[in-house]
């Protein structure tokens, strides 16, 4: 079976979103799909693997559909229907980069 | 490489978050250097940036020698990017245009702005993004602005190039 290739992205929130990974990952996806289409959300498969802190998580998408999600977090402005904003701060092909550059930014 | 972002004079942030989202420095419009706006008024000779609708006005701002203009409708109008050309001003298109409005009126400005860039370099203009944000909820990434740039229709190498060099536009 072929493997499909990841990409994980660290991402900062402007406000906290309260919940643990599966309430962030829910509010999330509800935006990230209106922005990238129903019928399309299936190719970047975004999802948010590990929650960082309220501000701060990593999200993972394939390869192919990572500058997808990249746009459509700049486009986000509202989660859990409150006022909020998306900086993508940095991809890596791994976790452990992106929890090395987490660790950097405190 | 190092990223430049433009934003108005009034958006909040600090030097940490600006480092945390991958730029060098982001530049107050206004504060940072002189912007003349369409507002009917006679615009100041020294501007480094001219915002305003493709029209009459913008040409007189141009004319003024504005380095860098802002079409704040988005028209792709030729006679306006022939007069930019023949008075080697650069077009900076303002991200934040696409990213705040919402659902068709998005759509809109996308198309717009790919239409726009698209004939500013036929024009053989150059062309620089910036978010323009009013607020920090309008502030982008340095990988959100190249992802948006591409959106448009720069290729990666054009949209790192020129948002690296905005440093440079606007302390002509």
């Amino acid at each position: 079976m072929m493997r499909e290739k990841q990409r994980y992205l660290l991402v900062e929130a402007m406000s906290s979103i309260e919940g643990d990974e599966r309430a962030v990952n829910y509010a999330l996806s509800k935006e990230l799909s209106r922005v990238i289409g129903e019928s399309h959300f299936h190719v970047p498969n975004p999802r948010v693997v590990k929650v960082l802190d309220r501000t701060h998580f990593i999200l993972r998408a394939s390869l192919e559909g990572t500058g997808e999600v990249i746009t459509a977090l700049a486009f986000i402005k509202r989660a859990n229907s409150l006022p909020n904003a998306f900086y993508t701060l940095k991809s890596s092909g791994t976790i452990k980069t992106l929890n090395d550059l987490y660790a950097s930014l405190k | 490489m190092e990223f430049y972002d433009i934003v108005s004079e009034a958006c909040d942030f600090d030097e940490a978050f600006v480092k945390r989202i991958g730029l060098s420095k982001v530049f107050r419009a206004g504060k940072d250097f002189p912007v003349v706006k369409d507002d009917g008024r006679k615009g100041q000779g020294n501007a480094v940036m001219a915002m305003g609708p493709a029209g009459d006005a913008l040409l007189h701002r141009i004319k003024e020698g504005a380095p860098m203009i802002v079409i704040t409708d988005l028209k792709a109008e030729r006679k306006v990017l022939a007069f930019m050309k023949d008075h080697g001003s650069a077009l900076c298109i303002p991200l934040s245009y696409l990213t705040i409005p919402y659902g068709i009126e998005r759509s809109r400005s996308i198309l717009k702005a790919s239409r726009l860039y698209v004939a500013a370099r036929k024009a053989g203009l150059e062309v620089f993004f910036a978010s323009l944000a009013q607020d920090r909820a309008g502030m982008l990434s340095s990988m959100q602005m190249v992802e948006l740039a591409k959106l448009i229709g720069a290729d990666e190498t054009y949209a790192r190039f020129s948002m690296g060099n905005t440093g440079k536009a606007v302390s002509r």
